[in-house]
């Protein structure tokens, strides 16, 4: 759960200087942010990591404030393969509950072969921060 | 807490391209099955023939066979002839990198929500929009 409106929480995701606060890992020394905050708008998130800069991009595909943001998520980490974040909030009593879901779409190895690549992640905060 | 869903999934505007949804049919119909997980789970250890696969499960070796057919489509596992025996093999890589993958965003999505919370009480705090 998190200690804020949904109208809060999804800003913070559109707002790049702010993202360029919680984006930032753990011993990451800095982080960059541009984005459109639009759909089809693009952005793009570097982050300077021990083992190297990670840069991730993306296109917002659903915008739906304050309830739900989609976009596409592609990481230099896992060779820009494709993958698809969806955002969604819902209000608790003045707090914000996040599920967050990454999707993972199958490539194809070979012309002969698809492989087995959908996973599906939930992850609830409020759990979480127990 | 993060959930890890593995299973399937309606129809949405979220599903990728029509060449794609059919594989994901076949993937979530294979590990959508309590046997046919168990299946993969014994083969991490080295591959097995169909009859050294099916010893555990009470049913015919026609079923297990349907099941061992299920998760080679699916790309799970693959096989091999060696003389009159089917060999099955796990396609390991596929599975480990899907399951390192899963960690690595795990891992991932709760730090940077973490953050993102601290961020947000921090906001509040200031007083700031």
């Amino acid at each position: 759960m998190l200690p804020a409106s949904c109208e809060e929480v999804y800003d913070a995701w559109l707002d790049a200087d702010g993202m360029r606060e919680w984006m930032r890992p753990g011993p990451v020394t800095g982080c960059q942010v541009a984005m459109e905050p639009r759909v089809g708008g693009h952005f793009r998130i570097e982050m300077a990591s021990p083992g190297g800069p990670i840069v991730n991009t993306g296109v917002f595909r659903i915008l739906d404030r304050p309830a739900m943001l989609q976009f596409t998520w592609t990481s230099s980490r896992w060779a820009f393969q494709e993958t698809l974040v969806t955002v969604e909030l819902y209000p608790r009593e003045g707090n914000c509950e996040l599920v967050l879901t990454h999707e993972r779409f199958p490539l194809a190895y070979s012309a002969k072969q698809l492989t087995a690549g959908w996973t599906q992640i939930l992850q609830h905060l409020g759990s979480h921060l127990d | 807490m993060v959930e890890y869903n593995i299973g399937a999934r309606e129809e949405s505007a979220m599903t990728p391209t029509d060449s794609h949804a059919k594989s994901l049919d076949l993937v979530f119909g294979a590990v959508a099955d309590a046997t046919r997980r168990s299946m993969l789970d014994r083969l991490r250890d080295g591959p097995l023939t169909v009859t050294e696969l099916a010893r555990p499960y009470a049913m015919s070796l026609n079923a297990v066979s349907k099941h061992v057919k299920t998760l080679e489509r699916a790309g799970l596992i693959r096989r091999s002839i060696n003389g009159r025996e089917h060999s099955c093999r796990l396609d390991a890589a596929r599975l480990e990198e899907a399951s390192e993958w899963m960690n690595y965003y795990s891992a991932f999505w709760t730090s940077r929500m973490d953050a993102l919370e601290n961020h947000l009480v921090k906001k509040r705090r200031r007083g700031t929009k």
